[in-house]
């Protein structure tokens, strides 16, 4: 098996006539995880819409050694691939706990679905208060805790977040990375200009090794506001030279 | 393809073209049979009525199935003042759709505020119980009940000029009618016209499709839809005092006035073509013709093949068909069907007037048709 | 006492047919955003599809059991074929599809079965002293038991939509497709049984209301739909619960305005209180009883 779980080669996307991809070139090894930075309007939520399936495209994409360019959302999920959207991404009508049980859907170890919920109500005791309560009144960071945990609830291999730490107060942040960490590995939600303390994914956590791949609100200007920077996190030692992907 | 340019003279010439068309067929109707001219004007009901839902449905996306209430209000305001009050027949039609727009106004009042669908039903309800509510025994004195309202018409015929006067028998009176009928299509067409050309009437198409940004934009356009639906509930009173004076009878039990009678009109409108300004017209012709001529077509050749194991006349199946497949095919009807073929042999360039918005090439009535 | 009894006994049973044609109209609603317009002709289709097969012998439950499967097929193939590719291009145009289905299924109807009313079997007990008495009401068998069918079935489907996975995938699609996809389920499959569940479901009120009447004509439907459709604004478009309830209310309120006032409002105008409610819900709660408003407004 080759030690990247995700390959792309020359990803094209876009909404009908208007193209927003040309050519994406990405690659997510196992044990990393991947930072994509952009400018405004840089297509860094079509790319993740474009990996999810969500969007018409053409290009290559193999995941854990499947070809996925023409599966449909749902077959992605089913391979192991999550994503949390942006912005309200939960289900507002559905309670706390139906959320997080509409995140496993695919899977079919009923038992073991209630043992995964009842670890997320102990990592994020907040969505335990509000178990029974309504997605839609729940406050924006606290949606977004439940949007993380609701697409891990699918045991994913591969977690895209888009702007995960869009509407968290750094205390959630910091929440949210440590009991992550300490259990089911997440991608820890940061700026740019902070991820140089993101921690690698250490070695010890008890489920498999998997891998994320996020997106952040905004480029450091110097990147310039047409390129890609796909930026493979290997080390704590910091965030590498960007590789320009066009 | 040839391009013309807008209010070129070769865009004048195609325009003019198509006004002559137009007043040659209009005054060859008359020199037909009384026969003949009374499918014009039954024709022309069904057009003005859908020319009326075009207005609400087609072009502001406010979904009404009461029409055929609010020209169930036009036929007896008409046949009331007339019989019963002894007014003569043409004022008739100014109360009609006085009263056709204060009642379309209050339906349309709450239901305007939120979704559509809620307009939809509410107006369903209203078809539903118009026809019960005229046939109501305690409003015997003022409907007659069941029985209704006969022999509706003028004493005597006006003398109008240019068209008048009028022959004696009912050869004149179809005459006369169709005149009155093509007057008040004219008065209508121009309003209906004059509203979706107006700033407001384009405002509201252009949030026909989006809901939320008619509600960002406020309670100035949901008044204003308001109004435009009353306007619509208006014409289409006018439509029904003309059917009172066309069939002269009013009843409950008249087609149009029944829920079936929205439908028709929908379907009119749909087939001609919605949100153009000639759909309804075009449409009206082409229900009322196919509507007519589909039992006996059916008996025979092809359609009797498909359709001859059916029962009761297979025409509501055909239009069903129809509409689903225009749908697919051509979701803006005949008129938008002929307006696109026509666009591959003549393109009208729009001038580029300086703060104009209006950048759709209007299409003259030739090429409409 | 022993009159207004009769009236809610006669109005509940009623209303269960609005209630299940209503839950129908709301379970497509929720999925789709879409009215379906055709939801009283679908169960007119059931009405006769049980007729005829009570005709051919089949014993009348599993004649019903067989119309709802019917049913089904039919409301998942309108999803399918129409719903699904119109709904791409304007929900105008699902309108008119859902406009044409009521036309051409009403008609269809008539064409297969003719015009005249035929005859219906009842699913109950039916003779002079089949009834339950209850303080001095007579709740006879025939509307007891389409009260206790309906509330069987409403039992089924909130099971159906809280215990099962399927009812899970049906609330989620609802709530947010866009996420229902990103968590893998199949929103299209879902909005299809839908759209199935809901037919099938109109197809038994179809039947029930057909052997209420103790006959089925193409008129049959017209009322009852226009009264689910109130049941259903009433309610609020997006909460099943509040369309079962107010199916209910609607079926007691216009029993009662009937029978209180024969003179002034009678059978034929007994749906005009139930108008003059919905226009006041509309006015002062325009998002219906139960609804939410936020799904509801702009």
């Amino acid at each position: 098996m080759s030690d990247l779980l995700l390959e792309v080669h020359g990803l094209h996307a876009g909404y009908g006539p208007i193209e927003v991809l040309h050519g994406l070139d990405l690659s997510v090894e196992r044990g990393g995880f991947a930072v994509i930075l952009g400018a405004n309007g840089a297509g860094k939520t079509t790319t993740m819409r474009a990996l999810s399936g969500m969007l018409a495209r053409r290009g290559e994409v193999s995941f854990d050694g499947h070809d996925i360019s023409k599966s449909s959302p749902e077959a992605i999920v089913r391979l192991g691939i999550a994503q949390v959207p942006q912005g309200r991404g939960t289900f507002p009508e559905l309670s706390v706990e139906d959320n997080l049980r509409a995140g496993a859907y695919i899977r079919t170890d009923g038992d073991a679905i209630g043992d995964d919920v009842e670890r997320w109500f102990t990592n994020f005791p907040r969505l335990r208060e509000r178990s029974s309560q309504r997605a839609g009144t729940l406050s924006g960071g606290e949606q977004q805790m439940l949007a993380i945990a609701r697409a891990l609830m699918s045991r994913p291999k591969l977690l895209l977040c888009d702007e995960p730490s869009l509407g968290l107060s750094p205390l959630i942040t910091q929440a949210s990375r440590s009991c992550s960490s300490s259990r089911t590995p997440t991608s820890p939600s940061r700026s740019p200009r902070r991820c140089t303390s993101s921690k690698r994914v250490p070695s010890s956590a008890p489920a498999p090794p998997r891998r994320y791949l996020e997106t952040t609100a905004s480029a450091a200007p110097t990147w310039g506001t047409d390129r890609w920077n796909v930026c493979f996190k290997s080390s704590s030692t910091g965030c590498p030279k960007g590789r320009s992907t066009r | 393809m040839i391009k013309v340019n807008e209010n070129s003279p070769a865009h004048w010439a195609i325009r003019g073209l198509g006004g002559a068309l137009l007043i040659a067929v209009i005054l060859w109707v008359p020199t037909m049979d009384f026969a003949g001219i009374g499918q014009v004007n039954d024709a022309l009901l069904i057009a003005l009525a859908a020319m009326s839902l075009n207005l609400v449905l087609g072009y502001t996306g406010q979904i009404s199935i009461g029409h055929s209430a609010f020209f169930g209000i036009g036929a007896y305001a008409t046949a009331i003042l007339v019989k019963k009050y002894e007014w003569s027949p043409g004022w008739t039609f100014f109360v009609g759709a006085i009263v056709a727009f204060v009642i379309g106004t209050i339906v349309a009042l709450p239901a305007l505020r939120i979704k559509g669908i809620y307009l939809a039903l509410v107006t369903l309800a209203i078809a539903f119980m118009f026809p019960k509510f005229v046939g109501w025994e305690k409003l015997e004195w003022l409907t007659k009940g069941q029985s209704g309202y006969d022999s509706v018409r003028y004493k005597d015929l006006p003398d109008w000029p240019l068209v008048g006067p009028f022959p004696k028998g009912q050869q004149g009176r179809a005459e006369f009618q169709f005149w009155l009928s093509i007057l008040v299509v004219a008065i209508s067409y121009l309003v209906i016209r004059g509203v979706v050309r107006s700033r407001v009437g384009r405002s509201l198409i252009a949030v026909r499709d989006n809901e939320t940004a008619a509600a960002v934009m406020g309670v100035h356009l949901a008044q204003t839809k308001t109004l435009v639906f009353g306007v619509s509930a208006a014409i289409c009173a006018l439509a029904g005092s003309l059917s009172a004076l066309r069939s002269g009878t009013v009843t409950p039990e008249s087609p149009n006035i029944q829920v079936v009678g929205s439908v028709v009109f929908l379907v009119a409108m749909i087939i001609g073509g919605s949100a153009t300004l000639w759909g309804p017209i075009v449409g009206g012709f082409f229900y009322f013709y196919l509507e007519r001529n589909l039992g006996d077509w059916s008996e025979s050749g092809p359609l009797e093949f498909i359709f001859g194991w059916s029962k009761t006349s297979p025409a509501t199946m055909i239009f069903s068909i129809l509409l689903i497949v225009l749908m697919f095919v051509a979701p803006f009807g005949v008129v938008g069907l002929l307006k696109r073929w026509s666009r591959k042999v003549v393109q009208i360039v729009p001038s580029p007037v300086v703060g104009s918005v209006d950048t759709k090439a209007p299409v003259a009535p030739a090429t409409a048709r | 006492m022993e009159r207004l009894l009769q009236i809610i006994f006669n109005g509940l049973s009623q209303g269960s047919v609005y209630s299940l044609i209503a839950l129908g109209l709301v379970v497509v609603y929720r999925g789709t955003g879409h009215l379906n317009f055709a939801q009283g002709e679908m169960a007119l289709t059931g009405a006769y599809l049980t007729w005829q097969f009570d005709q051919w012998g089949i014993p009348l439950l599993i004649a019903a059991l067989l119309a709802m499967v019917c049913g089904f097929a039919l409301g998942a193939a309108t999803e399918f074929f129409l719903v699904r590719p119109l709904g791409k291009k304007s929900p105008f145009a699902v309108f008119v599809a859902t406009i044409a289905l009521f036309l051409g299924l009403n008609s269809l109807d008539g064409a297969i079965w003719g015009g005249e009313a035929k005859p219906y079997p009842n699913f109950f007990p039916n003779d002079d002293d089949d009834f339950i008495r209850i303080l001095g009401a007579e709740w006879r068998y025939e509307r007891l038991g389409v009260f206790v069918v309906m509330l069987v079935l409403t039992g089924l489907f909130f099971l159906l939509f809280k215990k099962t996975k399927l009812g899970l995938a049906m609330r989620a699609v609802a709530s947010n497709s866009e996420s229902a996809k990103l968590v893998g389920i199949p929103t299209n499959l879902v909005l299809m049984t839908s759209w199935g569940l809901a037919a099938a479901v109109g197809a038994l009120g179809g039947s029930l209301i057909a052997s209420v009447n103790t006959n089925v004509n193409q008129l049959t439907m017209i009322v009852v739909f226009i009264a689910a459709s109130a049941a259903a604004t009433l309610g609020g478009f997006d909460s099943p619960g509040g369309a079962v309830l107010s199916g209910l209310f609607i079926g007691v309120l216009e029993t009662g305005a009937a029978d209180y006032f024969p003179d002034w409002i009678g059978q034929d105008l007994k749906i005009l209180p139930a108008f003059v409610v919905i226009m006041a819900v509309l006015l002062f709660r325009p998002a219906g009883l139960w609804g939410s408003s936020r799904v509801e407004r702009v």
